[in-house]
This record gives C-alpha cells, structure tokens and sequence, in this order.
C-alpha cells in the first residue's frame, strides 16, 4: 500500500435549503481512503452517508451547500472545474446507486448505457464499445451477455440491473467505485453474489471501494475499515475486526448488540433496540448529538461536542465516554 | 411550536394555512385571483358600475372616440363602448361559470362510477366518452349550439356539454388511480359501504385536481362562448357579450379598431387571470412542488 | 406489440363507426326541414315529396343511416343543396386547410418544443419566467382575435402582408406570403400548449434518479439533456400533439373565415349556416375520421417510442 492515500476528505459540511429552513445533513465530516482498501460507512437511515459520498462527485440537487475539501488522487476535488470533473465520473470514480429499478433510463437499451461511458471516456468506436460491453456484462456475471446487451431495463430483474449498474460504473476501470446502499432493495441471497462480485472486482481491477450500508453483516463481509456515522457526524471509526472486537462508542455498541445472532438465544432473549429516534437534523446541536439516547449521557455531553480521540492502533471515537459494554 | 401543541391543532385547518401560504408566495396566481374576482363583481354589479344601460343608444355620439362622458368612446349605434365591456363581462363570465360547474356536476359523477365501480360500465362510458372526444371542443359546441339554437342560455348548455368528455376522462383516471391506494383498499377490507368511501376518501382527494381543471376550464369556455357569439350562435343582440361586440367590430376594422381591440382585451384578460390563478393552484396543491 | 397494434387500430375503428352514427344523428337533430334545405328555393309540395324519395327521407332513420355509410365508404357523399358533389368539394377544400394545417403545426413545433425545453434546463431563472408567461398569454388569447389584431396591424397599417384569401401553390412564394399570417395565429396556441407541457415532461424527466446516473457516468450536460432526459420527455408529448390537432382543426374553422380563405374550415361554417345536411354530413365525417386517424398515427409512434410497450417485459 502506498503512503499516500487516494482520497483524502476533510471537514467536509453539506447543507440543504429547504422550505422549512436549513438541514445539516453532513457536519465536518473526515476521512481517507487507501488503494484497494474497501471503506465500510454506516450508519442509519437519515445519516448523511448517502449525501456525503454523493457530495464528493456533485450529484446532489442544487439546493445543497458543501464546504470543507476533498484530494482525490492529490488534486482538489470538491473545486474542480466542470471539465475534470467530467472526467472524473464514470471514468476515475464510479458510483453506484441504491435503486436499480429506477436508475437506469427505461427508453436505452442495457447495452448501450454501459457503452455510453466506454464511447465517452475511451472513445471506443461502437463495435468496439458493443463487445466490450458485453464482456462487461460478463464480467458481473449475467448469464448470456449477447442476449441481454440488446435488452431494455424493464426486462431484467432488480438484482441484474444492479449488475448492470455495477457494470457501468466499473466499465472504464475507475479507480474508486463508491456503492451506496448496493443490496439494500435485494432479497438477501442476491445480496450475498453481488458482495462476491465486488471483492472479485477489487482482486480483478485493483479498485479501492466505498460501501455505504446501515447493514453490519454486510460491512462486516466484505469491509476492511469502517466508518460509523451518527446524525450527519462521524461516531467511530476502525479496523473491521477491532471495530467488531471492541466497539467504542454508545451507538456502534448499540447497533451490535441490535443484530440479531443465531444460536445467541441464550445470551441475549430481546434484541436490544436503541431507544428514542434520530435527531431532526435542522438545527446543528452544539453537544453531543447522540447524547439524548444514550445511556452514558451526563451534562458534559449535554453541553459539548466530543471530539474525536484516538483509543485503539487506528482507531477513533467522538465520546466523552468510550468504551466498554453498554451499561443500562 | 412544540410537540404538544401540534398535536392538538385541528390537522385541517392547520393544511389550509400551508396552502394559503404557499398561494401567497406566488404573485401571479394572486394576481389572477385578484382581477378574476374583480370580473366576477363587474358581472355581479353590471348594472350598478356600468354608467350607461346596453341598450342605451345616443345618435348624436357615434363612433366617438375617447371622451369625458364616453370613456372608451361609443360604437356605431351610440352605445357606450365601457358599458358594453361591463355588461360583456356578465356574459362571458355566466357562460364561463356556469357552464364549467354543469360540465362538473355531469362529469364528475360518470367518472367516479366509471373509474371506480369498472366492470361491464367502465369501458362503455371509456368508449363513448372517446368519441365524444374525437371531436374537439369548440366544433362539438358549436354543433350543441347549432341544434339548440341561439341564445346565452343555450350557448351555456352547449359549453358544458362540450367540456363534460374531457372532465369525465379525469375524473375517471382520479378515480382508477385513488381506488388502489392503500387507505381505500384498507377501507374496503373493512367493510365500509361503497358511498362512504366515494364520498369521504375518493371524492375529497380528487377535489385538488377538480379545482384546478374548473379553473382552468373557465377561460376556455370564456373563449367558447366569444366564437359562439363571433359565429352567431351564442348571445343574440340586443343582448351583448365580448363575442358580439367582436362580430359587430368586424366590419369597422378599419375605421374603428379599438372597437375590436377593447372586448378582446377584456377576454384576454380574463382568460389570462383564470389561468395564472389555474396554474398557481396547481402547483400548490400539488405536494411535490416545494415552494 | 402486435396485439397492441391490433387493439389500438379496433378501438379506432369503433370510435370510428360510432363517430359516423353520431355524426348522422346530429344532424338529423338540427332544426329545420332537411328535404326543404336540401330543395333550395323550391316549395313546391310536389318536388319536395320527390326529394324525400331521392334521400329516402321517408325511410326509417337506420335505413337512411346504413344508405349513407354504404355510399360513403365507396367514396360517395351525396351531392349538396347545389347539386355539387360533396366528395369532390372537400376534396378541392381539403387540402388548402391541410397546408395552413401543416404550417401551423410546424411552426408550433420549431418553437414550442425548444421553449419549453430550455424552459426547463433555466428553471427559474428570468427567461424561463419570461417564456411560460409568454406561453400563458398566448394561450389566453382568442385565436380569431389574434388574426384581427394581425390583420389590422400587418395588413392595413403596415401593409406588410395580403389580408386574406389564398393563393394556389403553383405560386409558392405568394402562397406563404398568403398562409403566413393565418399559419403565426393558428401555431401560437399549439406552440404555447407544447412549450408548458415539453418543460413540464423535461422537468419531471431531469429529476429522476436514471439522469442523476448519466450524470454519475461523466456525460455532457448536452448529452443528459438532449439525449437521455429529451427522449423520455418526447414520449409524453407526443399524445399531447395529438390532442391538440382537434383544437387545430376548430381553430382552422374560424380562422379561415377571418382570412378569407376558402378551405375546408369556411366550408364547414358556411354549410351550417346553409343549413345543407348533405354537405355537413360529409364534412364532420371525413373530419372526425382525420382526427380519429390522427390520433390513432400518434397512438401507434407512442408506442414505438416507449419501449415499455414494443417489447413486453420478460423478466428472468
């Protein structure tokens, strides 16, 4: 692994302008990611962890203010003329969106949306283009590729239009592939072959993934790191099995102790859930936002935001009160 | 406003104040609101504003131009040519209303029964109502207004008529589409009797797209009724509306222009305000808009 | 899609045939004796009777009815009041109207469709304000308003454009000079309904999560709006061009007599007002069979454009 890292995100804030006021769905948000690494973010619904990574390639609506800065490959990222970063999408960063049923345009054919970015960023003559595609295709493991490269969306079932998305954003061999919530409308076999084929593509292509999940089984298959978010806030972040082996902070033990463990009856007869909801994220509390949960909360982190320490080899949590099992 | 007190704020009145709200955000629609009211009360108090009677002719002011005692002037026949646009506008906003809230009161009945009942009725009404549509409104009133006969009264039943196929095709579609959200669905498992639900979930949810096909179905029959009238087939003089003062000015084209340009203004203006009001409720009822 | 064919074209022919009855009985149902309109001047008991045989007007209505679609379907509509034959005088009519038709739909086209589209892509900016209240103006005004206005403004006080009648194409030049006028009144309305209901559809499409893909993949904005977000948006569209060709068509009635023109559009008014069945018949017939036909080309090239409905769904 190189020294220095591919992407490199730093106080990174997204505000929203709605009709009823100003949302702070990102706040100060920081993180790296190295070559090849597999960057796992959780967190629940409502987070910010879609808005954060869809923030880093511009994809949000124009309604959204972000600040702070992004490196990608050493060059600034987030202030990159329009030109590059054209040139970055599809071609250095892929993405892939959580709703195959309703990201692909209905009236192309399967194929030539997968050609677009091989005619656009490599200007692949069509032939050329057609059987790379289907190679493509291929590639993602949908059976009879031929067949299917003339195919229209409505005709593939979700969890091949996820390949197909996966396809697409893999085609110019990028060099992150970012996957927000990539299972998250697939029944749970599909799931397992569609993390299968990203480790295969990370053997393959050498690309470094950001998966975005609120599932813990899934971070814990396939991540390296992770990165817990809470509420628009980074809460943890570590080492896959450090994180798993040693939680830290109030929620990340929270949303452990919430998965449900077969043969764990004996141990645990409820799934224990986190009381209360996540916060409204249209005022930026000035303490610590998960602090009206949790069980560990006293007037310091009523009154002020935890900062993030260090409590591990690599490993971070913003808590006033880290560690240990959660004590009810 | 906390908790507590939103729970306990009736959840109605609390929805018309948003959307009084977000109206009033939209100058446009507010302005079209404005001046369609100030049509509706020029028709309603015609004899009060208008400082001359419609019949009132004066031999010794024809084709007068602009003048202290004639503020638009006067017409051929001595007719003061501003009494003629208030009294035009109590035409044309009779026909433009009435007619609209006939083509409602028909339409709006076959469509529910249509979209929402189906079986053997649906594609009777669907086939019948496509094709009364293959003929375009204004030829279908015309034809209405040719075998009825001319007169205001006719030419109103002629608008409504010719408007009802379109209102049915959606009301109809209102009604498929609401049939199958959940709320209904659970309704009918519930065993609630056919009219309730017609009447408490499928009707009031309807009413957002209703009202704004009225509104906007109003400036069409305003212009329905200016061609009938144009055409010979609507108001009858002496009784005037835009339309016939339109017909009359035909012939002095040339020498009288504003005699044409005055009524069209007027119907420009009124069409345009029942249109801004149109689209601005539109987009405020409709919950995807954000402003 | 065959059976989608299949079905669109028998809902068109019903249409069609109920069309035709409606047709008959509406003019049945207007006042006045026909055998006396169809006589002319002529009041003699004698002659009359003997007009009632020659139209079986003295037969039951569904004889009548079944007699006239027979002849019709051959081409044959009778002859009018004058003796003419219906069929031929529309067919001299028809096409004078089909080319202020076409000119009008094309001038509509040219500039709604590209309105509304940037309409969209600078929503709400100032020209996109500018363009759909400039749309809703024009869709508030009268159309045989509009040609008054232009008439008065073009023909007799600028002098500018001949003020009506028409001109056969042999002479192209004057000919558009001639269907110009008429063409600008009949196309604003359509070009307004367009431009709302193009940035409407655009703006519904640019919204969706596939262009937020094409986005994603690098493309030009040109290519996101012109190429993915246009096609969908032209699929909506397209039913409404549909729609308006009947608007088209009544509006092409009155302007005609604006314009003195002597198309299919004065004929229709002039045979009512003469109140000469035989003519009318014909002419609501072959109207309503356009339009029914019309919409049925637009039906058909809707549903080659979706391809939700060419190729039917096979999910494996």
């Amino acid at each position: 692994m190189s020294a220095a890292p591919l992407l490199e995100v730093d106080d990174l804030s997204v505000r929203f302008d709605t009709d009823a006021g100003t949302v702070h769905a990102v706040d100060k948000m920081s993180f790296t990611l190295a070559e090849r690494e597999v960057l796992g973010i959780v967190g629940e619904s409502g987070c910010g962890k879609s808005v954060t990574a869809m923030s880093l390639l511009r994809l949000l609506p124009p309604t959204a203010s972000i600040s702070g800065r992004a490196r990608f490959d050493g060059n600034d990222l987030l202030g990159a003329s329009s030109r590059r970063l054209r040139r970055i999408r599809g071609n250095e960063i892929g993405f892939v969106f959580q709703e195959p049923m309703t990201s692909l345009n209905p009236v192309f054919t399967v194929g030539r949306q997968v050609e677009e970015s091989l005619r656009t960023h490599r200007g692949l003559s069509r032939s050329a283009a057609r059987k790379r595609a289907i190679e493509l295709l291929d590639l993602v493991h949908i059976p009879a590729p031929e067949r299917r490269v003339r195919e229209y969306p409505h005709q593939l079932s979700g969890g091949m239009r996820q390949r197909v998305m996966i396809a697409m954003a893999v085609a110019c061999e990028p060099k992150i592939l970012i996957a927000d919530e990539p299972t998250t409308a697939l029944d749970v076999t599909i799931q397992a072959g569609i993390l299968d084929l990203m480790r295969e593509l990370r053997e393959r292509l050498g690309t470094a993934i950001i998966l975005i999940t609120h599932n813990l089984g899934v971070v814990a298959d396939i991540a390296d790191r992770v990165v817990v978010m809470y509420a628009g806030r980074k809460a943890e972040e570590a080492p896959v099995r450090e994180l798993f082996a040693r939680p830290q902070h109030p929620y990340t033990i929270g949303l452990l102790g919430a998965i449900p463990l077969p043969g764990a009856a004996s141990k645990q007869d409820r799934l224990r859930e986190i009381p209360g909801r996540v916060p409204s994220l249209a005022e930026l509390p000035n303490h610590c936002a998960f602090a009206p949960r949790c069980p560990r909360a006293d007037e310091l982190t009523r009154s002020e935001v935890p900062p993030l320490r260090s409590v591990g080899p690599e490993h971070l949590v913003a808590c006033f009160h880290p560690g240990g099992e959660w004590t009810q | 406003m906390s908790y507590v007190e939103l729970a306990t704020v009736n959840p109605r009145a609390g929805r018309r104040r948003l959307l009084r709200k977000r109206l009033l955000r939209r100058p446009l629609a507010v302005a079209g609101l404005v001046v369609a009211l100030a049509f509706a009360i020029l028709a309603v108090f015609a004899n009060q504003i208008a400082p001359y009677s419609y019949r009132a002719t004066d031999f010794n002011a024809i084709l007068v131009h602009h003048s202290s005692k004639h503020l638009l002037g006067t017409d051929p026949l001595g007719h003061d040519i501003w009494s003629q646009i208030v009294f035009g506008a109590r035409a044309s906003m009779e026909a433009g209303v009435l007619s609209t809230l006939l083509a409602l009161a028909i339409a709006v009945p076959i469509g529910l029964v249509a979209g929402y009942y189906r079986g053997w009725i649906d594609p009777v009404i669907a086939r019948l109502t496509d094709v009364l549509l293959a003929f375009p409104f204004l030829i279908l009133a015309v034809g209405l207004a040719a075998i009825l006969g001319a007169s205001l009264r006719n030419a109103i039943l002629a608008l409504g008529i010719g408007a009802v196929p379109g209102l049915i095709r959606i009301a109809r579609g209102e009604a498929l589409a609401l049939r199958e959200e959940d709320y209904v669905r659970a309704a009918i498992a519930n065993g609630a009797r056919d009219t309730t639900i017609l009447f408490r979930h499928i009707l009031p949810n309807m009413m957002s797209t209703l009202i704004v096909q009225a509104t906007v179905t109003i400036p069409l029959a305003i212009i329905g009724e200016a061609v009938l009238s144009f055409l010979g087939l609507g108001v009858q003089p002496p009784a005037t509306s835009w339309g016939v003062q339109l017909n009359a000015a035909q012939d002095y084209l040339t020498e009288a222009p504003r005699l044409a340009v005055y009524p069209g203004v007027a119907i420009v203006i009124a069409s345009l305000a029942f249109n801004l009001l149109g689209d601005g409720l539109r987009d405020v009822l409709d919950p995807r808009t954000q402003r | 899609m065959g059976s989608f064919v299949l079905r669109k074209v028998g809902a068109a022919l019903i249409v069609l045939f109920l069309s035709s009855i409606l047709v008959f009985l509406g003019v049945r149902a207007l006042p006045g004796d026909p055998a006396i309109a169809l006589g002319g001047e002529n009041r003699d008991p004698a002659v009359l009777a003997q007009i009632r045989h020659d139209y079986g007007l003295d037969r039951p209505v569904p004889i009548q009815y079944v007699h006239w679609i027979g002849h019709a379907l051959r081409g044959d509509l009778g002859t009018d009041s004058r003796g003419l034959s219906v069929a031929h005088t529309i067919v001299v009519k028809l096409p004078i109207t089909l080319e202020l038709a076409s000119l009008s739909v094309l001038l509509g086209v040219l500039i709604g469709i590209p309105v509304g589209i940037i309409s969209a892509v600078r929503r709400g900016k100032l020209s996109d304000y500018t363009s759909t209240t400039t749309a809703l103006v024009a869709l508030s005004v009268p159309h045989f308003w509009l040609g008054l206005m232009m008439i008065l403004v073009f023909a007799v006080n600028l002098h500018w454009l001949p003020a009506g009648d028409y001109v056969s194409v042999s002479h192209p030049l004057q000919n558009l000079r001639h269907m110009l006028m008429p063409a600008i009144v009949l196309g604003t309305g359509l070009a307004a309904v367009l431009a709302r209901q193009m940035r409407s559809a655009m703006l519904e499409s640019l919204g969706t999560d596939y262009i937020r893909t094409a986005r994603a993949k690098g493309l030009s904005e040109w290519s996101v709006v012109c190429k993915h977000a246009l096609r969908n948006s032209l699929i909506t569209v397209t039913t409404v061009i549909g729609l308006q060709l009947g608007a088209l068509i009544s509006g092409a009635v009155i302007t005609e007599a604006i314009f003195s023109i002597a198309g299919f559009g004065r004929l229709t008014v002039e045979s009512i007002q003469q109140r000469d069945y035989a003519l009318i018949q014909g002419i609501v017939l072959v109207a309503a069979s356009g339009y029914v036909l019309v919409n049925l080309a637009v039906d058909l090239a809707y549903s080659f454009l979706n391809p939700r409905i060419r190729v039917a769904g096979s999910r494996a």
